[in-house]
């Protein structure tokens, strides 16, 4: 038997490119970061990728075989295979196997507060004309079935939606009913202020596997500036309702996130403090979008989003600090950037996906029997904007999807063919939202060069990169985590809005 | 999976229909649209045009043989976000013209990123020649769940 | 080391035949034709209820010597000094060679169905080195030893050569097994490369209740795998073969060897399962064999496992954070990190497993796999050497 030395398997010399995109690194321009259609990456010198797309590299060199790894070259066609490159693209892209996973209700828009923020264009406690009515909630049940996901995520908002738990307990039980003929698998989230819960709630949700979010945007001078009430007690009676919460339905059924206001960024240490102090391992950042009041107050509480990633900044090596000395706590939109980074699968959150999660990962049934594509959608018909409203709950769901709103979302929901957006090297990573530039920028498709969206997006991608790069072995670990979690086998975590 | 398709593969063909007329564009490449419309107003970019320049412009010349039309104009449209644009045709090249929209925005070495940022709208033009018909077929063929005819080694199964 | 095999004294056998040994349990338990059991006269009890049994149509009797055999009934002496078959265990008379072999042996930690001598592959450290030749008789034989195997094992390979090129033999035996044998899990060892078409494994879909495939990959682009399995094409093969497996709803394994070139690259390889294959269950790292066509190549192959160490560890450690298990086969643990202890397995089979003088007085030496038979000098590592008493604590991880 004559063995052949390695040569022998090199296959014929030279090698194709395959798509690619890259992106010098801001914090060192000498290199740069190389994507692939799928999202696999490498960080390389530039003078040398430059040689890579002029045809210039060698076989022998290191990059070749990493490059051909990672799928952005391919060498002799007689012994390549592309299968692993369009399993992994398969892999990136599996929400799009199922169809909308999460499904929002908003019950009613009657709440308590009046957050200078609030996108929801909330009405007084009293308004029950702003409640869902039966017949809304009938016709939405049979809509929700219609949808072929296997797992459903129901997920009740407002106003809220305490002030109309009636119909709460209505629709989990319609669901529920439905659903022994259906057998999908469903998850029950609900959105609340938990002000004012009542035992009879509680184990209401207990007994339906509930998972509870609500706000709390830092420690108590901070969260009841930002969210009045006419008692001023939200802090008190948010925390109340959080340890209630826990209490009954388990130490991991609540989470929280914040809305981030101009006050809110001249805190990060404290907010991530607060929550820490409360025994959360789980944070949302979130910062103000363009909807409803937040629109309105934008004077008082808006700030340009380079403030925000200033601030992200800081929160970030503040949450590293927290993690190193052994508490875990980790901040959910990074989490899943962090994930699309370092790991090969697709993320639950419909709201940073290419095709567009609007109305492909995600629906919206409002109190009205209105029915949109995504909340901001919703909250641009409350502005007085319908552009994007699909249709209403007594209409099938194909006449939803054929709509002239589903339409423009399309056209203008694939990241990867917008201007910009397509030679961008975190596009196989990020995602359109063709309803925020709308917002806007006044236009689905949007302009990157101005766009906030974008601003946010790349500033994140960059932050993290390099606090991973650069990083010790400590943190590159602690931000590892972040991501192995949120994609841990056997944790279905179908589809949540960020 | 059909919407999926769709979507991955039509929209970008659909899309060129969707800017609108009222909006400059420069007809770049096979599959992609600039757009080069100033949404709050400002100066858009035509080739010729050359008027008084204002007190912080700033000039850059590129050299033609290098960098083309389109990487030119692709590199412009990136600072279009800070400042206003125009390129101007010379004999060897084009002359971009800067205008910071706010007083705030730095220039500091401004011609060095501009043309750091044409050469590699240039590297993106040799990727985009080599492998803009392959990616949608890729991308055609992972929704199919079948691979492609492109390597003789797939092709004997 | 133990043989499988000898020459024997027999007499009464007509061609090649596989039987069960018996004792009183495996008559007891009715679970086996006693045509196909042969009663063993070795063990005392039996004899005393010789004459009680001996009126029914066993196939043969075991006997230490032959003057021990009843007259006008096939035996076989089998004295323990020749050959260690044991109650339970299924052998084959060979009449026309005078010899007897272990084909099952109960309690052992590798029984092994050999599905052919033929491979596409022509690996550079293979230690079964392939024979073309026409042996689709295996298929046959090979459902017949299943039907004497203890109900209660828990697993069975299947391995060769390449077990695939049997064709539909082969989907004849997983299903014979999971009809005959439906609480053992069975592990097939294939290179994969015939499964890419995908009707081949979605002829697998739903064959057996607990079917794992063992599939080796030895690097992150074609050109290394290629080279060690010494096949062009090979990867691209094995590639596409294993998403056509995943696609039939296969399990996986995923087999490394541990061979030079390999381990230099190692962690890209790693890395790459997790970014391509993030599906596979389970990922074996496996000392070399030093046998068959490994020891040709000993200085291309040859890396002390001393030496693999960090690699190792963050390789291992790589894996298990994102949920893949990781097993470290045929490394003895003196020359593993204490920190790896825990995912050593006792990988040898036990008939071919050897300790070294050295390892008599080791405090870990019953957890410790040892090492192959046929170890040399030039195979052995630096690093051997017994573990003190206290030591045998590994270190928590």
């Amino acid at each position: 038997m004559k063995f052949a030395p390695r040569q022998a398997f090199a296959g014929d010399n030279g090698y194709r490119l395959l798509p690619l995109r890259f992106r010098r690194l801001p914090w060192d321009e000498s290199r740069v970061l190389v994507t692939s259609m799928a999202g696999d990456w490498l960080i390389a010198q530039r003078e040398e990728f430059e040689r890579v797309v002029e045809g210039r590299l060698d076989r022998a060199e290191p990059l070749f075989a990493e490059m051909e790894a990672r799928h952005l070259i391919a060498a002799d066609p007689s012994h390549s295979t592309l299968a692993p490159l369009l399993s992994q693209y398969r892999t990136r892209k599996s929400y799009l196997e199922h169809g909308p996973a999460l499904h929002i209700f908003v019950v009613s828009l009657r709440c308590h507060h009046t957050c200078a923020y609030c996108q929801v264009s909330r009405q007084p406690v009293g308004n029950t004309i702003f409640d869902m009515s039966e017949a809304t909630a009938a016709h939405a049940v049979e809509r929700l079935f219609e949808w072929p996901s296997p797992t459903l995520t129901v997920e009740f908002q407002g106003g809220e939606p305490l002030l109309h738990f009636a119909r709460v307990r209505a629709l989990v039980e319609a669901i529920e009913q439905r659903n022994r003929s259906e057998g999908r698998t469903l998850r029950f989230v609900i959105a609340s202020t938990l002000h004012d819960l009542t035992d009879e709630q509680l184990a209401f949700m207990r007994d339906h596997q509930f998972e509870l979010s609500t706000s709390l945007d830092g420690p108590e001078w901070l969260h009841n500036a930002n969210r009045p009430r006419p008692e001023r007690d939200s802090y008190q009676r948010t925390v109340e309702g959080i340890e209630r919460g826990r209490k009954v339905l388990g130490e991991d059924a609540v989470s929280a996130l914040t809305t981030l206001t101009r006050r809110s960024l001249e805190a990060p240490h404290e907010i991530i403090d607060e929550y820490r102090k409360l025994g959360f391992h789980s944070i949302s950042l979130r910062p103000l979008s363009p909807y409803g009041f937040a629109r309105k107050t934008e004077g008082r509480n808006g700030y340009p989003m380079a403030d925000f990633l200033q601030f992200y900044e800081v929160a970030l090596d503040h949450l590293l600090a927290v993690n190193r000395a052994g508490y875990f706590m980790e901040e959910t939109y990074g989490r899943m950037l962090l994930s699309q980074l370092l790991t090969p699968f697709s993320h639950g959150y419909v709201d940073l996906r290419s095709p567009t999660g609007a109305g492909l990962g995600a629906v919206v049934y409002d109190y009205d029997g209105r029915v949109y594509p995504s909340d901001e959608a919703r909250m641009l018909a409350s502005m007085g904007d319908h552009a994007f409203a699909l249709g209403r709950v007594d209409e099938s769901v194909s006449a939803w999807l054929d709509s002239p709103a589903m339409q423009r979302v399309l056209a203008a929901g694939v990241a990867e063919a917008l201007p910009t957006c397509a030679d961008c090297a975190y596009v196989p990573l990020c995602g359109a939202d063709p309803i925020d530039h709308y917002a806007r920028q006044g236009d689905t498709i949007g302009h990157r060069p101005t766009s906030d969206f974008c601003r946010k997006q790349m500033g994140l991608f960059d932050l993290l990169l390099q606090r991973w790069e650069q990083g010790s072995a400590t943190d590159q670990r602690i931000l590892e985590d972040w991501a192995l979690r949120a994609t841990r086998r056997g944790i279905a975590r179908e589809a949540e809005a960020a | 999976m059909r919407v999926g398709q769709w979507v991955l593969v039509t929209a970008p063909m659909d899309m060129r229909a969707m800017v609108r007329g009222s909006d400059l564009m420069l007809g770049i490449g096979s599959d992609s649209v600039i757009s080069l419309q100033r949404l709050d107003g400002g100066r858009t970019i035509s080739d010729g045009e050359s008027g008084e320049m204002a007190m912080n412009a700033i000039e850059i010349v590129l050299d033609g043989g290098l960098l083309s039309v389109d990487v030119i104009a692709r590199t412009a449209h990136r600072y279009t976000g800070d400042y206003f644009v125009e390129t101007v045709s010379t004999p060897s090249g084009a002359l971009v013209r800067l205008t910071p929209k706010m007083g705030s925005i730095s220039s500091h070495l401004l011609a060095e990123r501009f043309r750091n940022d044409a050469l590699d709208e240039r590297l993106r033009e040799l990727v985009r020649a080599e492998t803009g018909e392959l990616h949608t077929a890729l991308v055609r063929a992972a929704l199919h769940q079948a691979a492609p005819p492109l390597t003789t080694a797939d092709q004997k199964q | 080391m133990h043989k499988l095999d000898a020459k024997v004294q027999l007499d009464g056998w007509a061609q090649p035949t596989l039987l069960k040994v018996a004792t009183l349990p495996e008559f007891a338990s009715g679970l086996f034709p006693l045509e196909r059991m042969v009663l063993d006269l070795r063990d005392p009890r039996v004899r005393t209820a010789f004459p009680t049994l001996s009126r029914l149509p066993w196939a043969g009797f075991v006997v230490n010597d032959p003057e021990q055999a009843p007259v006008g009934r096939p035996w076989v002496a089998i004295p323990p000094e020749k050959l260690n078959a044991q109650p339970g265990d299924v052998i084959e008379v060979v009449p026309e060679t005078s010899k007897a072999a272990l084909r099952y042996r109960r309690g052992a930690n590798n029984n092994i169905l050999f599905a052919t001598e033929r491979c596409n592959s022509f690996c550079l450290m293979c230690s079964q080195p392939p024979r073309d030749i026409a042996d689709e008789w295996r298929i046959r034989q090979i459902c017949a030893l299943i039907e004497l195997i203890d109900k209660n094992e828990p697993s069975l390979t299947i391995t060769g050569g390449e077990p695939t090129l049997l064709g539909s033999g082969l989907n004849c035996i997983i299903e014979h097994c999971a009809n005959v044998l439906p609480h053992t899990q069975l592990h097939v060892l294939s290179n994969g490369r015939n499964f890419g078409g995908g009707v081949l494994a979605s002829s697998f879909t739903g064959l057996h209740p607990a079917l794992m495939w063992g599939i080796p990959l030895y690097g992150d682009h074609y050109g290394l795998h290629d080279y060690v399995v010494q096949s062009k094409g090979a990867f691209a093969e094995t590639m596409r073969g294993l998403y056509a497996l995943e696609a039939a709803k296969q399990r996986i394994e995923i087999r490394v060897v541990l061979v030079k070139p390999v381990v230099e690259h190692l962690l890209a390889l790693v890395r790459f399962l997790y970014r391509n294959l993030p599906f596979i269950e389970h990922v074996a790292l496996m000392g070399t064999e030093p046998t068959g066509f490994a020891r040709a190549h000993h200085d291309e192959l040859w890396i002390d496992p001393a030496d693999m160490s960090a690699v190792l560890a963050e390789s291992t450690d790589y894996l298990t954070r994102r949920d893949m298990r990781v097993s470290l086969y045929n490394l003895p643990l003196c020359t593993l990190p204490r920190s790896l202890w825990p995912y050593a397995r006792r990988s040898i089979s036990d008939w071919k497993q050897h300790y070294l003088p050295a390892c008599k007085s080791c405090a870990v030496r019953e957890r410790c796999g040892g090492l192959f038979a046929w170890v040399t000098p030039e195979w052995t590592s630096r690093a051997l050497k017994p573990a003190l008493e206290g030591e045998e604590q590994c270190a928590s991880h």
